[in-house]
């Protein structure tokens, strides 16, 4: 359970198109579904097209690819030569990703109903401000969430969000002018004349925007929303309501958070239009490798070129190359390419998470064993019991490593925690990242992962 | 230490607030590939009143290759076989990063109401089935409630 409560935390920084649902404008999940990708469902990274008029993130696409040859969308032949970069979409998407908060703030909490209004409030403010923060630090890390232990994750949230934890007293404010507003009624932003939400809403504001002499409006009560009472002076138009929001000091937006000035560029369309040179496709890409006709040797000869490691078995080097090989070709595609140094990083933090690389148990099924093999799970003349009989001392073995590893690991965490306070143990996690792969094999006995035996019995 | 892709993270998260009818997946304390999952046979098949069992596992290259199911409960049906492997285009060559493990279990479910005996994996069910069918759904019937339906 432990496990899967800290699964929620981390879970907040995951977004959803169908969270505009609940909000003013459910069209909104529309849009941003097409800017999600289709295999992913996060938004578009390093966008790319392919010959049939697909886009998908450049890694996902060419992941894919490795094994399959179809368009996930179409089905219709795809060739890795032929995807090419989509610069444009890229940049709406991020730029849209890094709004995509602050829309949600304004769209989302208006729509309230007063009654429940004072708790949801502050049941929601705080959510949305972690999800925005932990936003930041995610984004940099490719699109694996770490599943920390219950007991990191406030670290984590120091770290991330320093300083823009909600402060109570901003909340304590809005709570108290919320109380104190008649709950149907609103002043408009434009006009500052009162009236009742349902009619401003309706009717009001647009034909006040548009410059109209308004109607009067009508009493009514149905549907109110709540808006700021301040009045205002200003005659902006639409610019002016949103800022009015934004900074009005009973806003839901925290003052710490890094905000954006809607008047201040946020580079995208910079880059579109003047870094014209970045745009070029002439970067050189690694091959794809014929893994059958390449010898072991010659096989480290190419990693070494890549200055990969060469360390582990044949599979795990195979496994390794085609990771970096998506890893970066996806990152030439990308509008802001990382240095190779990172991606280095990230491949080995692939390799921490997948299971050909846990344990030396782990090519245990892929080779060797050719009378039970792992591929002959799938064959219809496959035996059961024969498995069992053959596999059943070690699928103990496995379950009792495993659970040795989980408390001496659960031992460690509480080591480090007692030792060390606040930003430091996070600190220890991320360098755990960064160490080299040679010595993550050489600790490997330790660590057999609970994954294995789980694995093993879904093939029983 | 663990780590699992946003994906993975965003589909548990919409399973278990936002179920399917008739489906629960839950996925395992010590593994979040791990799901644990159970089926309600659908109410005009021979399966109606079931709870069935599955386990369900999402190997490393998920979405790039199907997840991994298997029936726990014995059912007798044309295509799953004994060991509780099923037959389903969608598991094998028909699989799209695009279905999920929500798709993928609603199509289990969907399969439970049509039986297709003519794409047997389990091939003497399949035999039996489209010899006399009322017969097989009759042992279908009292496998469920001998196997699926619980007794409290």
């Amino acid at each position: 359970m432990s496990s899967f409560s800290a699964f929620n935390k981390n879970a907040l920084d995951v977004s959803d198109p169908s969270e505009w649902q609940n909000s003013k404008l459910p069209n909104l999940s529309e849009l941003e579904t097409l800017e999600r990708c289709y295999i992913c469902k996060e938004f578009f990274k390093a966008p790319v097209i392919t010959g049939c008029n697909h886009t998908f993130c450049s890694q996902c696409i060419r992941q894919y690819l490795i094994t399959n040859n179809l368009c996930p969308l179409c089905k219709s032949e795809v060739f890795e030569s032929n995807l090419k970069r989509d610069v444009l979409l890229e940049e709406i998407v991020t730029c849209y990703a890094r709004i995509r908060p602050h829309l949600f703030k304004l769209l989302e909490l208006d729509r309230l109903e007063p009654t429940d209004s004072e708790t949801m409030e502050i049941d929601s403010s705080p959510i949305i401000i972690e999800r925005e923060n932990l936003k930041r630090p995610a984004d940099s890390s490719d699109d694996i969430i770490e599943i920390v232990s219950e007991e990191e994750i406030p670290n984590l949230g120091s770290i991330s969000s320093s300083g823009s934890t909600p402060d109570p007293e901003v909340k304590r404010l809005k709570l108290e002018s919320e109380v104190k507003d008649d709950p149907d009624k609103a002043s408009c932003p434009v006009c500052g004349t009162s009236m009742s939400i349902s009619f401003l809403q309706n009717q009001h504001i647009e034909e006040c925007l548009n410059g109209k002499v308004t109607t009067k409006p009508k009493p009514s009560t149905s549907f109110p929303v709540q808006l700021s009472k301040k009045k205002t002076t200003s005659k902006g138009g639409i610019a002016s309501f949103f800022r009015k929001r934004e900074t009005s000091s009973s806003s839901p937006i925290p003052s710490s958070s890094p905000t954006l000035n809607p008047h201040e560029s946020l580079g995208h369309s910079d880059f579109y239009f003047k870094e014209v040179s970045k745009h070029s496709t002439d970067n050189k890409k690694l091959p794809k490798l014929d893994f059958q006709s390449l010898t072991t040797p010659r096989l480290k000869e190419k990693l070494t070129a890549s200055q990969i490691p060469i360390n582990g078995t044949r599979t795990q080097l195979e496994l390794r190359y085609n990771q970096y090989y998506v890893l970066f070709n996806s990152n030439l595609d990308s509008n802001h390419p990382v240095s190779e140094k990172v991606l280095k990083q990230r491949l080995h933090q692939w390799e921490l998470s997948h299971s050909a690389f846990k344990s030396p148990s782990g090519d245990l099924f892929s080779s060797g064993r050719s009378s039970l093999s792992h591929k002959s799970i799938s064959s219809k003349t496959f035996s059961g019991k024969e498995w069992i009989n053959a596999y059943q001392s070690e699928f103990k073995e496995l379950v009792e490593k495993a659970r040795a590893s989980m408390m001496v690991d659960k031992k460690k965490e509480v080591a480090i925690l007692e030792d060390q306070t606040g930003d430091e143990s996070v600190e220890s996690t991320s360098n755990d990242i960064a160490l080299p792969i040679e010595s993550k094999a050489a600790d490997s006995n330790v660590s057999v992962p609970p994954v294995e035996p789980k694995e093993d019995n879904l093939c029983i | 230490m663990a780590t699992l892709p946003k994906r993975i993270i965003k589909e548990t998260e919409r399973l278990v607030s936002d179920p399917v009818p008739g489906i629960t997946a839950s996925p395992s304390d010590d593994n979040l590939r791990y799901f644990e999952v159970t089926i309600d046979g659908p109410s005009l098949s021979p399966y109606a009143n079931g709870k069935f069992q599955l386990e369900l596992y999402l190997p490393d290259e998920y979405p790039m290759c199907a997840p991994k199911v298997r029936f726990l409960t014995k059912i007798y049906h044309p295509n799953i076989d004994k060991l509780g492997r099923i037959c389903l285009d969608v598991l094998k060559d028909n699989w799209s990063p695009a279905l999920q493990i929500r798709t993928i279990l609603l199509s289990i479910q969907a399969l439970l109401g049509a039986p297709n005996p003519d794409d047997p994996l389990a091939n003497d069910v399949a035999q039996e089935w489209k010899q006399d069918e009322q017969k097989a759904i009759s042992v279908a019937k009292e496998w469920t409630e001998k196997y699926a339906v619980s007794k409290d």
